[in-house]
């Protein structure tokens, strides 16, 4: 795994473009925490700049104290990628996303992301989730993927956070 | 990725101390595949992860598991010592050879801006018609860099061949 670009974003997204083409999948690391004014705060994940509604499409399953609950859209202008620990989570604690894109400059099939997601609202019971997600590019066609944006649903990261970007050979 | 530790082990034993860990790198990427010689909670046990010689009870879980066929389900365990599981093991009763794997992504460890979050996922096998899968999520409340790992066997100790690997990631 070999490190692509690190960023260490402080407003509202984080982007990395111009991607090489010369690894088999990439993988995404960001962790760190956003400013909103609520416990969380969602991240949305797209491909080469493509934000139009209902070019994506994702499914997800989580657990939280005992529950354990899973749900779809199958027509959204992005990825959800899980969420970060926003101003009224826990103190000092951060949320963690991974994506993984497999064959990301493939252009046999269109593409997909796999995410995993943490993060921690309360110390209180119910107050954690993990998440994992599968997404897909529906309208992307078969295009390769030469930018990846991350966009938290409101406010910006805050310093601390790091984004990561690895290409897997 | 580079590899900085890599322990098969040859005996039985209840905890692997991996200490000076290097502060070169963002991320630290754990893989462990191991069984345990005792009966764990009688159906599985823990390889738990504690930081720093922390063995307060600093450390919150969250589970969400696929296990026993068509069981789909969810466990916190919030302000605890154990730690912050790698993998779920095999145990005594098992099948035989049989083992648990997992690995652990610990970002931005050796950084002090927010309190450690981890991410971890495994498999177990039970029997030979009985396995588990888990995505965790933990968190150790301490802002410290991480500098120590010990690995624990919840339910007695690590059986031979048990396999632990430590990698810093750019």
């Amino acid at each position: 795994m070999q490190k692509i670009a690190e960023a260490n974003p402080t407003g509202a997204s984080v982007s990395f473009t111009g991607i090489p083409q010369g690894y088999n999948s990439l993988r995404v690391v960001l962790a760190g925490r956003g400013s909103a004014a609520a416990a969380s705060t969602t991240v949305t994940l797209s491909f080469n700049g493509d934000t139009t509604a209902a070019h994506y499409a994702y499914q997800y399953a989580y657990g939280t104290a005992a529950i354990a609950g899973a749900a779809e859209d199958i027509s959204d202008p992005g990825i959800l990628a899980g969420g970060v620990t926003a101003a009224s989570g826990v103190a000092g604690d951060q949320g963690v996303i991974i994506v993984d894109i497999p064959n990301y400059a493939g252009t046999t099939y269109s593409k997909a992301a796999i995410v995993q997601n943490i993060r921690r609202e309360t110390a209180l019971t119910g107050g954690m989730f993990t998440i994992m997600l599968g997404g897909f590019w529906i309208s992307g066609g078969t295009a390769a993927i030469n930018r990846v944006d991350l966009v938290l649903a409101s406010g910006n990261f805050v310093a601390g956070t790091t984004a990561t970007l690895y290409g897997l050979p | 990725m580079t590899k900085l530790f890599d322990l098969t082990l040859t005996a039985a034993r209840s905890d692997i101390i991996v200490s000076r860990i290097s502060q070169s790198y963002l991320h630290l990427y754990v893989t462990a595949m191991s069984r345990d010689t005792g009966t764990g909670d009688g159906t599985l046990s823990h390889c738990w992860t504690q930081f720093n010689g922390d063995t307060g009870s600093n450390y919150s879980i969250q589970e969400f598991r696929g296990v026993l066929g068509a069981t789909v389900d969810a466990v916190e365990l919030l302000a605890q010592g154990f730690g912050i599981p790698v993998c779920a093991q095999s145990i005594s009763t098992s099948v035989a050879n049989g083992a648990g794997s997992g690995w652990m992504l610990i970002p931005n460890y050796s950084r002090q801006d927010y309190k450690k979050a981890v991410v971890s996922q495994f498999a177990v096998q039970f029997g030979t018609d009985d396995m588990g899968i888990v995505l965790c999520g933990g968190y150790w409340n301490n802002t410290a860099a991480i500098h120590t790992i010990r690995f624990e066997s919840q339910g007695g100790a690590f059986a031979a061949g048990s396999r632990i690997c430590i990698y810093g990631v750019p």
